[in-house]
């Protein structure tokens, strides 16, 4: 009788609330640096259509957690970006709201 | 001492404690210019000349001069919007840029200019 009601209990747990998968919380996307994969993609200064793909709207260089760029080419899209910012390739701030206020 | 010419002028021997500017080796570098819009040719012809003038006097060499044209720029620079861009490929000493970039500061057409080793 009383291993009768036990099975019975714990069939009318799994019922009202399905067992969880183990792991699963826990799964991330792959995350992959584009740079480490293809080696023929070189990170310069005057390729600013590349660049523009780690930069915000506003013109913020876009952290490693979005693009998902390895440490070392993080820095040398950080520092590329920086050099066409100097020479005016790419803006220091959006274009876009600067605009907006004249 | 006894000095090797050939040994001494060769890449793989260390020649950190020799600071003569003899010694020491062609680095290659690009040099960004902006030029003012409002130019005519001749004057950008003139000013590119200067700037050739201190390479060559230096010791280095122009290796290629490319020609970008008038591009927008993404923020005002001298109150224009525009700048006439060129893009030089460089092989001097590492000594000389120091001074190269005090010439570029000085000359008036040029609105940004930008060294990069590479």
């Amino acid at each position: 009788m009383a291993d009768e009601r036990n099975v019975n209990a714990r069939s009318g747990d799994s019922e009202q609330r399905p067992r969880r998968k183990y792991n699963t919380r826990y799964v991330r996307k792959p995350r992959y640096c584009q740079f480490c994969s293809d080696k023929k993609l070189v990170i310069d200064y005057k390729n600013t259509t590349l660049l523009r793909k780690f930069t915000t709207e506003e013109g913020k260089i876009r952290p490693r957690r979005q693009t998902g760029t390895c440490a070392k080419h993080q820095r040398t899209v950080a520092r590329e970006i920086k050099r066409a910012r100097h020479i005016a390739l790419l803006p220091f701030t959006g274009g876009t709201w600067e605009e907006k206020i004249r | 001492m006894v000095t090797f010419p050939l040994l001494r002028s060769h890449p793989c021997v260390f020649q950190g404690h020799t600071q003569g500017k003899e010694e020491s080796f062609m680095h290659n570098y690009e040099l960004v210019v902006i030029i003012h819009p409002d130019l005519d040719d001749e004057a950008i012809e003139q000013s590119l000349d200067r700037i050739r003038g201190w390479i060559t006097d230096s010791g280095g060499s122009i290796n290629k001069t490319d020609k970008w044209g008038k591009r927008r720029m993404s923020y005002e620079i001298q109150k224009q919007n525009e700048g006439i861009y060129y893009l030089l490929e460089v092989s001097m000493l590492p000594t000389a840029v120091a001074e190269l970039e005090r010439n570029m500061m000085i000359l008036e057409p040029v609105m940004r200019h930008m060294v990069v080793a590479k």
